[in-house]
C-alpha cells in the first residue's frame, strides 16, 4: 500500500485549481460595522424605506444575540468590525445593460472558471445570474424567461421592480431574528439572486448562479428567495469557486425558498471555496443559514449538496413541512481533508399531515478533517402520518480525520414512522482487493469505491453538476487508501 | 431571588447542617473531597435545559422542591419487603439512604467475597473505598453528582477476589419509606471485579407509594482484566418520586460488562449509563422504558472507546403512554488510538397515544479510522399487518394491540438470565401492560 500511500498525499497535495485574484478596482466601504454602514449600504442600493428599516431591526437585535459556541467546529472569534461590509465592482456604478458593457476582465474571470456566460447562453441554456463579490454583473436570458412569466433577477433589481413580492416574502421563512449570521446577513445584504415562478409554470431551464468572492476582506452576505407558486417547478443550481488569499473570509449567506400549493423547488450547491492549505492556514468561513418552506399542501422540495470546499462548513439546509402531503429531501456529499471542518446536516420539521422527509448524508473525512453530521428531524402532534427515513454514513480516509454523528429525533405524533440508520467505516481491504485482482489499479479502485460510496446523492444531481462534482471528489481523493 | 439561586443555596446548606450524620466524617479525604463538592455545587447547581445533556428533562420541580436530607430510616412494612427482595440473592437492604442491618441478609458470602455497606465498612475496608470513590466517576462533575459526592449517606460497597466466581448475584435494594416523604437519599454503591472474577449485582429503587421523594444515586464500576460482571437496575420508585441515577464503569482489557437497566417508576426520571472501555473488552448495555400518565424518562448512555479491539452493543427500548416523555440519548466515542472497535447502538420506540413523546439523540463520535460503528432509531407504533394477523385469529383489537406490544417489551426482558430478577420485571411490565387471562407463571 506504500504505493497508493505516496499516490494520496500527491493527490491530496493538489494545489487549489481555482486560485487566482482578478484585480480590478473596488469600491469597497472601510472596515466597521455600525448603523450607518448599514443605512450606507441601503443608499447605496437606492432601496425603499421598509427595507432599510427591516435592516437596521436585524442588526439591533443582532447585537443582543452571542456567537453560537455549540457546532464541532473551531476557528479563532471573528472581529466584526475588520470586516467590510460592501464591496462593487467600479464598472458596476454605470450599470452595464448588456454582456458587452460588462467589464472584460470580469468576462476572463469566467472564462478561467470554465463558465464564458457567452457560450453558457448558447450552449448549455442555462440562465446565469453571475455575482461578483457583491453585486450581479450581468443577468442573461431574462427575456426568454420574462416569456415564461419567470421572474429571475438580482436582489436588488427586485427590490426596485418587484418591492410588493420582496416586501410579502423577505424573512418569512428565515426571519431576520432568525439566528446570528441570519441576522447579520439581514442588517448588511448586500446582493442575491431572486426568483418568482408564477401559477402554474415549469421553469423553461435550469436557473443557475455562480457566487464568487473575490475583493480582500470582503465578507459575502447573499440573500436569495426563490418562490414557487401554486403548481410551478424550478431546478436551481449553485456554484461557488473563489481564488486563494490567506486571510479567512467570511461567508454569511441566507438562502430562503417558499413552495405553495402543488410547487416544487430542486436546489442544488457545489461548493467549492478555498479551503485554506494543507496547514489549516486561510480558508472560507461558510456559515449560511438555508431553509425551505412547503407552505402549502402537496408542496416538495428537494436539497442537493456536495461540499468539498471551504476551511469551515457550517450549514443545516431545513425545510418545514407545513403544508399537508408536503416532502422534503436532503442529500448531501460533505468531504472534508487537511484541516477542514464541516458541521453540516439538515433540519426536517413536519407540521402537516403525511408528510414526508428523506435524509442522504455521506460524508468522508481524510487528512486532519473533521466532519460532522448535525441533523434534526421534528415531527409535531398534528403531523398524521408522518414519515421519515434518514441514512447518513461516513468514510474514513486516514487515522487523524473524525467523523461525528449527532442525530436529534423528537416525536410527537404516534401515526409517524422514523428510520434512522448511520453506520461508519473506511475503505475495506477486501473491496480493494476485489477490485485490484481484477486488474483496477488502487487508484481506480478507490475512486470506484467512493464515487459509489457518494453515488445515491450525485444521482440526485443535474447531468453538468454531477459531473463536477465528480472531478472535485477525483481532485482530493483519488488514490487514497484508508 | 430566582429559584435556581435558592435552591443551590438550599443543598449546599444541607452539608452543614447534617454533617454530623454522614458517614466518615472523621477521614480527612472524605471531607475535602465533601467540601469540594459542596463549594461546586453552590457554584454550579443543577444542570439546566440550556446544557446540550439537558436538553430535554426539566428537573426545575427538583430545585423548587428543595428536597431535605433525613436524619434516620423510616419504617417498611415486612411484606412490602417480602415483595421487593429476590429469592436466592444476598441482600443489602437501604431505606431513605440508610443500611438496614436487620431487614438485610449477609451470612454465608463465599469466600474472596466482600459486601458491606459503606457505614458500617469504612474502617474495615477504608482503603479500598478511597481507592474507588470518585474514581470512575467523569468530571467536570455534574450538579447530582456534586450533591451526591457531598452528601452521600451510605451505599454498598462490594469487593470479589481475583478469580473467584460467586454464584448468587447480590442486591442492592433501595427504599423509600411513607416517612421519608420530601427527602433526598444520595446512595453510592463501589464495585470492583478483581482479576478473572465473575459476579452479578442487582440493583432495585422502589418506593411507598403516592410518596415524593428524591433518589440520588451513583453506582462505581470497576471491572479488572478477564473479570465478568453483570449489573442489573430495576427501578420501580413511588409514581411521586424523582430518580436521577448513574452508573460509571471503567473496563480493563479482556473485561465483559453487562448491563440490563429497566425504568419503571417516577414522575421524572433519569439515569446516566458511562463506560470507558479497555483492551478488547467487551460491553453490553440494555434498557428498557415504559412509562405513562404524566411520566418523563430519560436515559443517557455514553460509551467510550479508549482503547483498541473493544466491542460494544447497546439496545434500548421505549414505550410511550398516555402524557408521557421518554428521552434516549445514546453517545459513542472512538478515540484515535482505539482502532478495531466494532459499536453498535439501537434505539426503537413505541409512541401509543397521542400525547406521547420519544427524543432521540444517537450519536458517534469517530477519531479513528479501522472501526465499524452503526446506530439505528426507529419510532413507530404497532404494524397494522401483525394486528390483522392476530384478529383474523379471533383475538379483539384491543387484545392484539395489547399482545403486540407485550412482545415488543418481552425481548428485552428475555436477556435476563436470573430468574427471581425475571419474575419481578415481568409483574412490572404486566402491570403497566396488562394482558388478558395471562399470569406470570405462564411466562
Amino acid at each position: 500500500m506504500a504505493a497508493s500511500n505516496e499516490n494520496l498525499k500527491d493527490m491530496i497535495g493538489q494545489e487549489y485549481k481555482d486560485g487566482f485574484v482578478t484585480d480590478i478596482e473596488s469600491e469597497s466601504f472601510p472596515p466597521g460595522l455600525n448603523e450607518d454602514t448599514i443605512r450606507a449600504i441601503s443608499a447605496k442600493k437606492d432601496e425603499p424605506e421598509f427595507l432599510l428599516e427591516w435592516r437596521l431591526e436585524a442588526y439591533r437585535h443582532w447585537l443582543t444575540m452571542e456567537h453560537p459556541e455549540w457546532a464541532f467546529v473551531e476557528f479563532p472569534k471573528i472581529d466584526f468590525q475588520e470586516i467590510s461590509y460592501y464591496s462593487a465592482p467600479k464598472s458596476m456604478a454605470d450599470g452595464p445593460k448588456s454582456l458587452d458593457e460588462v467589464d472584460p476582465e470580469l468576462i476572463s474571470t469566467y472564462n478561467k472558471l470554465g463558465i464564458p456566460l457567452e457560450e453558457q447562453m448558447r450552449l448549455a441554456g442555462v440562465a446565469v445570474d453571475a455575482v461578483f463579490d457583491s453585486v450581479s454583473v450581468a443577468t442573461t436570458f431574462k427575456d426568454k424567461l420574462y416569456e415564461a412569466g419567470v421572474i429571475f433577477c438580482s436582489f436588488s433589481e427586485a427590490v426596485k421592480e418587484q418591492p410588493e413580492l420582496i416586501k410579502q416574502y423577505l424573512g418569512t421563512v428565515v426571519s431576520q431574528y432568525d439566528n446570528f449570521y441570519a441576522a447579520l446577513n439581514a442588517a448588511v445584504f448586500s446582493d442575491g439572486s431572486f426568483v418568482y415562478i408564477p401559477k402554474g409554470v415549469r421553469c423553461p431551464m435550469e436557473l443557475s448562479t455562480y457566487f464568487r468572492i473575490n475583493a480582500a476582506n470582503t465578507g459575502q452576505f447573499e440573500r436569495t428567495l426563490i418562490i414557487a407558486d401554486e403548481g410551478s417547478h424550478v431546478s436551481y443550481l449553485e456554484g461557488c469557486t473563489a481564488p486563494m488569499r490567506d486571510e479567512n473570509q467570511l461567508h454569511a449567506a441566507v438562502v430562503e425558498l417558499v413552495i405553495l400549493k402543488d410547487a416544487e423547488i430542486k436546489y442544488s450547491t457545489v461548493q467549492n471555496w478555498y479551503p485554506g492549505d494543507e496547514n489549516g492556514v486561510g480558508g472560507i468561513y461558510n456559515f449560511v443559514t438555508k431553509r425551505a418552506e412547503c407552505r402549502e399542501d402537496n408542496a416538495k422540495v428537494s436539497w442537493t449538496q456536495v461540499e468539498t470546499g471551504s476551511a469551515i462548513t457550517w450549514k443545516y439546509p431545513s425545510v418545514v413541512l407545513k403544508g399537508d402531503n408536503s416532502i422534503g429531501e436532503f442529500y448531501s456529499v460533505a468531504l472534508t481533508n487537511n484541516y477542514q471542518q464541516a458541521d453540516t446536516g439538515t433540519k426536517m420539521i413536519h407540521h402537516g399531515k403525511n408528510t414526508s422527509s428523506t435524509i442522504i448524508s455521506k460524508g468522508i473525512s481524510a487528512g486532519h478533517g473533521q466532519n460532522t453530521y448535525r441533523g434534526l428531524v421534528k415531527i409535531g402532534r398534528k403531523a398524521e402520518g408522518a414519515r421519515n427515513y434518514t441514512q447518513c454514513d461516513s468514510l474514513l480516509m486516514g487515522d487523524q480525520c473524525g467523523a461525528h454523528t449527532f442525530p436529534y429525533i423528537e416525536t410527537k405524533n404516534p401515526s409517524a414512522t422514523i428510520e434512522h440508520e448511520a453506520s461508519t467505516s473506511k475503505i475495506s481491504e477486501d473491496q480493494l482487493f476485489y477490485c485490484m485482482q481484477r486488474g483496477i489499479s488502487a487508484e481506480d479502485a478507490v475512486s470506484m469505491i467512493v464515487n459509489g460510496f457518494c453515488k445515491e446523492v450525485f444521482k440526485e444531481l443535474p447531468m453538468e453538476f454531477a459531473v463536477e462534482a465528480q472531478a472535485l471528489l477525483g481532485i482530493s481523493l483519488e488514490g487514497s487508501v484508508g | 431571588m430566582p429559584v435556581t439561586q435558592l435552591s443551590n443555596a438550599h443543598y449546599a446548606s444541607l452539608l452543614e447542617a447534617k454533617q454530623s450524620n454522614l458517614p466518615g466524617q472523621d477521614l480527612d479525604w472524605l471531607n475535602r473531597l465533601r467540601l469540594q463538592a459542596t463549594k461546586e455545587f453552590a457554584d454550579g447547581g443543577f444542570p439546566s435545559l440550556r446544557d446540550e445533556e439537558w436538553r430535554y428533562t426539566n428537573i426545575s420541580p427538583i430545585e423548587k422542591k428543595q428536597f431535605t436530607l433525613s436524619d434516620k430510616a423510616g419504617d417498611v412494612d415486612a411484606s412490602f419487603l417480602k415483595g421487593i427482595l429476590l429469592d436466592d440473592c444476598h441482600h443489602l437492604v437501604f431505606v431513605d439512604g440508610f443500611y438496614q442491618a436487620g431487614l438485610s441478609s449477609l451470612d454465608a458470602l463465599p469466600e474472596g467475597l466482600v459486601v458491606s455497606a459503606i457505614s458500617t465498612g469504612l474502617a474495615e475496608n477504608e482503603e479500598l473505598i478511597r481507592s474507588l470513590f470518585d474514581s470512575v466517576v467523569e468530571t467536570p462533575a455534574l450538579g447530582f453528582i456534586n450533591l451526591n459526592t457531598a452528601l452521600f449517606t451510605d451505599g454498598a460497597v462490594i469487593s470479589i477476589k481475583e478469580g473467584v466466581q460467586v454464584e448468587k448475584p447480590i442486591q442492592l435494594a433501595f427504599i423509600s419509606s411513607k416517612d421519608g416523604a420530601l427527602t433526598v437519599s444520595n446512595s453510592r454503591n463501589l464495585i470492583l471485579a478483581k482479576s478473572g472474577s465473575k459476579a452479578s449485582v442487582i440493583e432495585t429503587y422502589h418506593g411507598a407509594e403516592d410518596t415524593c421523594y428524591l433518589t440520588n444515586v451513583i453506582t462505581e464500576v470497576v471491572v479488572e482484566p478477564n473479570a465478568r460482571l453483570a449489573h442489573s437496575r430495576l427501578q420501580a420508585e413511588s409514581l411521586q418520586a424523582y430518580h436521577v441515577g448513574g452508573v460509571y464503569t471503567r473496563l480493563d482489557s479482556n473485561a465483559i460488562f453487562k448491563q440490563y437497566n429497566y425504568t419503571f417508576g417516577a414522575t421524572l426520571s433519569r439515569c446516566e449509563v458511562h463506560a470507558e472501555l479497555g483492551t478488547a473488552s467487551d460491553c453490553d448495555l440494555d434498557g428498557l422504558f415504559i412509562s405513562q400518565d404524566q411520566q418523563h424518562m430519560d436515559n443517557h448512555t455514553r460509551v467510550n472507546h479508549a482503547q483498541p479491539h473493544a466491542v460494544s452493543n447497546e439496545f434500548y427500548k421505549g414505550i410511550l403512554n398516555d402524557k408521557s416523555k421518554g428521552v434516549f440519548q445514546g453517545r459513542i466515542v472512538v478515540a484515535e488510538d482505539a482502532q478495531k472497535t466494532d459499536a453498535k447502538m439501537s434505539n426503537r420506540n413505541l409512541l401509543l397515544s397521542d400525547r406521547s413523546e420519544i427524543d432521540s439523540k444517537p450519536q458517534l463520535e469517530i477519531y479513528a479510522d479501522d472501526v465499524k460503528c452503526a446506530h439505528g432509531v426507529t419510532v413507530g407504533q404497532l404494524d397494522d399487518a401483525a394486528i390483522f394477523y392476530l384478529r383474523s385469529r379471533g383475538a379483539s383489537e384491543q387484545m392484539a394491540k395489547d399482545m403486540l406490544t407485550f412482545a415488543f417489551a418481552n425481548e428485552m426482558v428475555e436477556r435476563i438470565k436470573i430468574n427471581p430478577l425475571k419474575i419481578k420485571v415481568l409483574e412490572e411490565l404486566l402491570k403497566r401492560l396488562p394482558q388478558e387471562g395471562m399470569k406470570v407463571e405462564w411466562l
